[in-house]
Parts: C-alpha cells; structure tokens; sequence
C-alpha cells in the first residue's frame, strides 16, 4: 500500500516538474511523462497483486479533516479499476508528447494529465466519503482544464461549461447519498458504511437512485450524458482517451462501490439500471451512427459501451435479487470486463482518430477519404478498434459480451417468467446493439480510410511519429491479446465481483460453464488468425502465378470512365436508411435549397444531428431554471453597503440559532 | 472430433455450392425453361481460379484481403454447427452467440470490401447490408433462447439433441414458428427473393450482388464459395430443427440430415418463383415482423 502511495507521489511530481519547466515545453511534457511511466509502474506493483489475490490493505494517516479522515484501502474492485489507469495513463501521456508537439501550454496541460490521474487512483482506493468527495472533485476540475486546451475556441468553451454543469448536477447527487448514508451509519467511514445497519427499504430506493444520478452523470449513464458528446470533440484526443476510457468508468466504480453500501438488492434496482442500459445503449448507438463529426461519434458509443455495461449490473443485480448467484455473478462479471475492455479499445480508437484530425485537421467525416494508403499503420490499428467495438471475435469486446448473453440465457434456464423476461430484452438488445454498431463502425472505417479523399487537404497526411504509433501498437496488441487470452483474465473478474455481494464465492466457483465456453472461443479465436494467415498465403500464390495477369481499372460506374470522388457515397447517406428508422431518437435537422429553373444556380444541402435528450428535456429544465432564478435579481443589486447588512443579520441568526440549541 | 463430424464437415464443405444449383434448376423448372446444370456453381468457382485479377483503381489492400477473412469467418462458423443428430464439432455453451458474431465478421469484412472500391454503387449496397442485418439479429437470438429455454440446452448441438416433437404441444407450434422465422432470416441474410434478387441487372435495385461488382476473378471465386457455405450454414440450422431423431445408423442419419437441406434449398427456389421482391423500405417492417414471431413462439414456449 505504502508503494502505492510512493508510486502516487511521483506521478503527482511529475505532474508538479511540468509546472516548473512551463517556460520549456519539451522538458516540461518529458519530465511528467517520464514520472507518470514510473509512478505507473510503482502503482502497479500493489495492484496487480492484490487484482491477483493479495489481501486487503489499509492506510490510516494522522491527518484530519473536517468530518473525514485519510483512510485508504485497496481492495479487490479498487485494484481491478485501477489497471486500465494504469495502461492508459502512461500511453496517453507518451502520445500527448507528439499530438502536442507544435502547440503552447504543454506545461499547465501536463500538470493537470497527472493531477487527474493521481486523482483517479487515490479515488479508488478512498475510504472516507469526504476524501472520496474532495478527490473527485479534483479529478472534475483537473479533467475540465484538459478539455478546455483548446481555450481560445468558444465552441470549447462551451464544452467544458456544458461539463462543468453536469458534473456538478452529479456531485449535489452525491452529497445528498453520503450524507444520507453517514447519517444512518453514525460515520463517513466506509467500512462503517458497509456494516451500518438494515436500511429500510424505501430509503434504499431513494439512497439507489441518488446513487444512479450521482455517479450516473460522470459515466454518462442515460439521460445523463449528454456533456459526453460536447466534451470529447473539444478535448485533445489523448484527453479524449483517458476520459472515455477511463474517466467516466470511475462513475461505474462509484455506482458498484455504493451498491455494495446498500445491503441486499431489490429486483427493483435491476429492472431500473437494465432499462436505462437498454436506452443508453439504442440511443447511444443510433447518435453514434448519425453523427458527421468522427469525435462525436466516438463519444455516443462510449454512451452505447456504458449502457451495455449497465445491462450487465442490472442483471447482475436481478440475479442476485431472485436468490441465482450464478446469473448474479456472470452479470457482475461480464460488466466489470467490459470496463476494462472498453478502457483498451475506445482509448485505441480516440488514439488512432486523433492521428487522422491531426493529419487532416477535420473532425467531419464527409471531407475525408481513402487515409488507407496514406496512413496504413494508423488504419489497421483503427480497423483493430473499430471489431473490437463492434464486438466481434477475435478482439476483446466479443469476450464481455459474451458473458453478459451468457448471464442473460442462465437466468433464463430457470423458466421463471420475469427471468425469461430478462433474457428475452437482454438479448434482443444486445444483438440490436451489435448490428447497429457494426454499421456505425464500418461507416467510420470506410467513410474515413477507405475510398478516395472527398476534399483536398492541404498538406499530404501521413502516419505519426513513433510517441504517437507506439501507444497505438500496444493498444492493439491487448485489444487482440485480452481477446484471445480471456481465460486468463477470468480470475481477475471472478474475485473482483464479489465485493458487490459480499460474498466470498467467486465466478468460476458459481459457474462451470464459463471458463470451457471461454477456452473454446480462444481456440477459435487463434484459428481465425492461424486461417487467415493460411488463406492470404494460398491466395497469394494463386494470384502471383504466372499464368494469372493482374490488371487495375476504373471501378464499375455503369460505364462511365471516369468516376469523380463526389460520386462517393457519403457517410450521410450511408447512415440515413438505419437513422431513420430510428428517427424518435435522434433530432435531423434539415435545411434543403433545391437547384431550381432550367439553368440552376446553387443548391444547398445539410443536415444537423441534435440530441433529442438535449433538446427535449435540458434546454426547457435550464430556461425554467434561468426565469426562476431572475426572481431573486433583486437582492444582488451593486450596492455593497447593503451587501454588509446581509452578512450582519446572516450572522445574528446563526448566533440566535446556536444560543437556542 | 470423430469420423462422423469429419465427414460432415467435408459433405458440407462439398455440397455446399450445389445449393445453388438447386434453387436454379427449381426456378428454372418454375419458368418452363430447361435451366443449367446442377453443377454449375462448381465450374464457375473452378473457372473464376483459374482467371486473372483486375483491381479497382481505387481499391486498397482491404479490397484483396476482405474476401479472405469472409471466408475464413464462414468455414469457423460452419464447426458449430450440428448436423441433426451427429453433434458439430466445436460445441459449447454459448456457441450460438460465437456463430452470430463470426457470421457479423464475415459481414464487416464484406461491407469493407466494398466502401474499398469507393463506387457509389457498392456504397448504396452496402448500406442496405447493415441496415438489414442490423434488423435480423435479434431474430437469431431469441430463436437460441427459445431452443434452449424449450431444451433445457446452452449449445446448438444440445440443443438439436434435446428438441422434441409432441404432437399439439405448444411447445411444438412454437417450434414450427420459429422455422418460419428462421427461413425469413436465411432470405435475408443470404440475399434472396423477397429481400434481394440475385438474377437483378440493375445495380440501383441490388443488395450483395453489389457489393462484388468490381470483385472478379480468384477473388469472386472465393466470395461465391464462402456465399455457399453461409447458405449452408443457414440451411442446416433450420434443418436441425425439422431432423426427427432417429434411431437409425449414422450414415443413414447423415443421409436424411443432406437430404432436408437439399430440401430447403427446394424451398428457396420455390419461394423465389412464387413471390415478388418487398419494396426496400418496407423490407425492415418484415424483419421487425419476423422478431416479433420469435417473440410470440418465446410466449407460447412459456404456455407450454
């Protein structure tokens, strides 16, 4: 624990160094990055052993607070949370070095880069709801300077309001849970907490639902996510990457953490957090695949990715409600492992994305084109990303998948009618799910590397340099590794479930199903790499024989010579049969002028992907909000004299209110 | 894996470009013309190999190496699944899950191919693939949970084994639902009447005859194979659920197994004289429909 703590400390200087060297830029980025690879390191040290089996350790440090205390610990969940931070982190942080590299304020930047990340792990492993509460704070505030860089844009601007507000709406959430929760518990200590009494069971509705909204409006849970799509468009792309990739799964630690505060599990709960995944996860994806801007796009599946996650705890928590460990700890479990699936497959794809805006410097996917022949590296590590997001084997995002269908048909073997119920959404959405995100991701894949370029940029865009190209590689390595290797990332999930029970009975114990079904697909997944390399090998030879004259011509335009890359097809219309099939969820704006008379002059064309959520229900609730607000202008008036008279009689109350207890 | 999977596994890998031969000769006899032979799809297979290969001038690596992870996505999809009463060869809980997803690879890697080539064509083309699969997955999957809810069974092989016909049990009615369910899929999915035309001449009007427009040679051999296993793969699925269990002897087991796909492939060609294509727009209404017979057959599984 206390390497931990060192390992923090060194991050958090290197973080300190870059303030120091703000004047040179190079030094600054360098020194943090190479502290923040180090402090990693340290950092990983505990956690994987503890992610491994190690007991539980605690830290108590003789430093109080008001009502709290320094109370760490690292426990099986904490540690398994910790480890994509701890493989993003330095990789984002290494890939900021080339993506900043002709840009100012790489001191301040880095300085808040390891601030958010030092935050992060002190967050896990906090157990004290105030020290809980003042290190997510800094993690909000330190993640609201990364995605304002770009400050001197108001769209950015913007986005990091719009962040700043939900972020916030979530923490008023929190306050109200802790200090229900301390209350009844008599202490803020967590292990106080946990062992606080039998809540009553209204209470846990409304201790749950705080919960959801708290942690729910950082994860981005629906309809709270509406910041997401705002911030990581604005954000730098390795912002983005840890953001999305780690940042918002600290809302689902929170939410698992909470959980395990509140006893035993109400189907209630589940039917709740399943259908808000079903939502997140339709909506997110139908969003992603409306969306121009590829950054954007990216951020709606991160809503459709939390959303499947969601499904698997509400599951998980049915499960555990109907007395069935086995579906309780597969729904758990098949969560957990999509967190840190997502963590390594949505942080590759930010990361790849990234070097295409850098290349291109566009976001709009209808002015790009063909980047295949350009920048190859970049493309097969995007394509890499793109199976993974699609859930497709071999790659990692099949594997979690997998284990929340599975938990989902379990439950149904018990021909309960809800538990059929269950199975029966689980995975009609899930499939739905996985095909629209297949047409999301191949419209990225194609629209952006395939084809010809659809405008001419100015400079040729090639592949990055290597602080760019290697936290890619790496990236893509563990999204192919973990996939096929998933047995071997079973026990970390096994255990690390069993902190949202309480029970000591891990996965693999519960079900032995699991871990066959999960060697079989390993198999499958080494042949499908063992085949194709087979299969390209032959069709090699087959085309490479003399006798086989290889030509290139035009492609097929219905005779016509001479394709122009306008005659494309676009990622709008690509997407627009699907969309509007889905039209209630998202809002199209169209605005058409069409060539009119014999010899037209212009026409125009466009269309405006709005959030319906957005639209719909914040932008009325904040006007309300505003005009409620206006009644009260008159006590702020400018006239400070009389501003001293509010201060006075606030006080002469209190002092009236303390004389009368 | 023993004899008998592996010589189903071969007839499979075999017999599997012969469905199209039926269906033609079907439609053929349909439309009073002689039709051509059986076989055809063989020598078309064996002549495209033998040709050489143009390349788009704007088709990239993708474009070549596409058609080779379709094919190998179909050949590990098609070990899963079981030949009626001789289990597949690969079989394990949750395999279904395996095959729907192997089969949405070979899908990625062929839209790919085709947004390659960057023709407005084979983009118009593989929209429609995305939007339609897209719609049929969900009847895939709550026609596995239906089986494994009615067997009791997490694997397609167990599942097959498990399946038992009482007359005039609701059991058995849903069962027969999810049949039609399921054949609507395999027209969907392998892109037949009344989704999609393969005999179309006109490109505006196609689903996947688009999507290889600018494919010929080796490449369009392999692409045409890995089309007659998915319909394979597809046929034996649905064949697995009309298969009574027998007690005869394995090779007579595996005679009746080849003879209902040949079967279906009957079927097909039927269904593609007698009907007319649905208009594009209407085609995800009918998909929604089919989930919704899945969802039924789910209710009447439950009466049962």
């Amino acid at each position: 624990m206390w390497t931990f703590l060192v390992g923090c400390g060194v991050i958090a200087l290197g973080g300190l160094l870059a303030l120091v060297f703000f004047k040179h830029e190079k030094a600054a980025k360098i020194s943090a990055t190479v502290l923040t690879v180090a402090g990693s390191a340290l950092v990983a040290m505990p956690v994987i052993e503890t992610a491994l089996g190690a007991d539980t350790e605690f830290i108590r440090l003789a430093w109080t607070l008001p009502l709290g205390e320094f109370h760490l610990g690292l426990d099986r969940l904490s540690a398994f949370f910790a480890l994509p931070i701890l493989l993003l982190s330095p990789l984002c942080a290494i890939y900021g070095i080339g993506y900043l590299a002709h840009r100012k304020g790489g001191g301040g930047h880095y300085f808040f880069l390891n601030t958010l990340v030092v935050s992060m792990l002190l967050l896990l492993c906090a157990k004290n709801a105030i020290l809980f509460l003042i290190v997510w704070e800094v993690m909000a505030i330190s993640s609201f300077f990364l995605v304002v860089f770009d400050d001197h844009l108001p769209s950015v601007r913007q986005a990091g309001w719009t962040y700043m507000i939900a972020t916030h709406i979530g923490v008023m959430a929190l306050l109200a849970f802790f200090s229900i929760l301390g209350h009844h518990a008599g202490s803020f200590d967590f292990q106080a907490m946990l062992a606080g009494g039998e809540l009553s069971s209204s209470m846990r509705l409304v201790l749950f639902l705080l919960a959801v909204v708290g942690f729910g409006s950082k994860a981005g849970i629906f309809p709270l996510h509406i910041w997401l799509p705002e911030a990581h468009p604005a954000a730098p792309s390795h912002v983005s990457a840890l953001m999305s990739g780690v940042m918002i799964k600290m809302g689902i630690y929170g939410l698992m953490r909470s959980l395990s505060f509140l006893g035993e599990f109400e189907a209630t709960f589940g039917w709740i957090l399943l259908a808000l995944g079903v939502a997140a996860g339709v909506v997110g994806i139908v969003s992603a695949l409306s969306s121009h801007d590829i950054k954007r796009m990216l951020a709606y599946s991160s809503v459709e990715n939390i959303g499947i996650i969601c499904i698997g705890l509400g599951t998980g928590i049915l499960g555990s409600a109907w007395h069935n460990p086995q579906v309780t700890a597969l729904g758990f479990g098949g969560a957990l492992l999509h967190v840190l699936n997502h963590s390594m497959f949505k942080g590759l794809l930010f990361l790849t994305v990234g070097a295409v805006v850098h290349e291109t410097d566009t976001k709009e996917m209808h002015h790009m084109g063909g980047l295949l022949k350009k920048m190859p590296f970049t493309a097969v590590l995007f394509f890499a990303g793109a199976m993974a997001a699609s859930a497709l084997p071999p790659f990692n995002g099949f594997v979690s998948e997998f284990l929340i269908y599975f938990s989902g048909i379990k439950s149904a073997m018990t021909k309960d009618v809800s538990s059929i119920l269950l199975a029966a959404v689980l995975l009609t959405s899930l499939a739905l799910i996985g095909g629209l995100a297949l047409a999301a991701f191949t419209k990225v894949g194609g629209m952006v590397f395939l084809g010809e370029p659809r405008t001419a940029l100015k400079k040729t865009p090639h592949d990055p340099g290597w602080t760019m190209k290697f936290p890619l590689l790496l990236l893509g390595i563990f999204a192919l590794g973990t996939g096929i290797a998933s047995p071997l990332l079973l026990p970390l999930v096994s255990d690390a479930q069993t902190v949202l029970t309480g029970d000591a009975a891990s996965l693999m114990a519960l079900d032995s199903d699991i871990l066959p079904s999960l060697i079989n697909i390993s198999y499958v997944s080494g042949a499908f790499l063992v085949a194709f390399v087979i299969l390209a090998f032959f069709y090699r030879i087959l085309t490479g024989r003399k006798k086989c004259e290889v030509a290139r011509s035009p492609v097929w335009d219905c005779g016509y010579a001479k394709p122009a890359v306008s005659m494309q097809y676009t990622p709008s219309s690509f997407s627009a049969p699907l969309v509007l099939l889905f039209k209630p969820l998202v809002h199209i704006r169209w605005a058409l002028q069409k060539p009119e008379g014999y010899f037209p002059k212009s026409g125009r064309f466009e269309t405006k992907i709005e959030d319906r959520v957005k639209e719909a229900f914040y932008a009325p609730l904040f006007r309300l909000i505003a005009k409620t607000l206006l009644l009260f202008r008159f006590l702020q008036h400018g006239h400070v004299h009389i501003y001293v008279i509010y201060v006075a009689v606030t006080l002469i109350a209190l002092l009236l209110f303390t004389a009368g207890n | 894996m023993n004899a008998n999977n592996v010589m189903m596994i071969l007839s499979a890998l075999l017999l599997s470009p012969l469905l199209f031969g039926v269906i033609n000769r079907v439609k053929a006899m349909f439309a009073g013309r002689k039709g051509s032979p059986l076989l055809q799809t063989y020598f078309d297979i064996a002549k495209l190999m033998k040709k050489g290969m143009v390349y788009g001038n704007t088709t990239s690596l993708m474009f070549q190496l596409g058609p080779v992870f379709v094919l190998v996505s179909v050949l590990l999809a098609l070990l899963m699944v079981p030949f009626g009463p001789i289990a597949a060869p690969l079989s394990f809980q949750g395999d279904f899950i395996l095959l729907a997803y192997l089969l949405g690879v070979s899908r990625f890697f062929t839209v790919l191919s085709a947004l390659d080539t960057g023709s407005a064509f084979e983009g118009m083309g593989a929209s429609r693939e995305v939007q339609f699969a897209a719609m049929g997955e969900p009847t895939f999957m709550l026609g596995a949970l239906l089986l494994a809810i009615h067997t009791g069974e997490m694997s397609l092989s167990g599942m097959v084994r498990e399946i038992q016909f009482d007359v005039l049990s609701p059991a058995t009615a849903a069962v027969v639902l999810l049949v039609a369910a399921w054949m609507m899929l395999l027209l969907t999915e392998n892109s037949r009447i009344p989704v999609d035309d393969p005999n179309t001449h006109l490109e505006l009007t196609m689903i996947h005859e688009v999507m290889v427009l600018d494919t010929g040679g080796p490449l369009m051999g392999i692409v045409t194979y890995a089309s007659g296993i998915k319909l394979w793969i597809f046929s034996a699925l649905i064949a697995n659920l009309l298969v009574p269990t027998l007690s005869a002897g394995a090779s007579a087991q595996a005679g009746i197994f080849v003879g209902i796909v040949l079967l279906i492939a009957v079927a097909v060609g039927v269904i593609e004289s007698i009907m007319g294509r649905v208009r594009l727009r209407q085609i995800p209404k009918v998909l929604v429909g089919t989930t919704a017979l899945v969802a039924t057959a789910l209710i009447m599984t439950l009466a049962g």
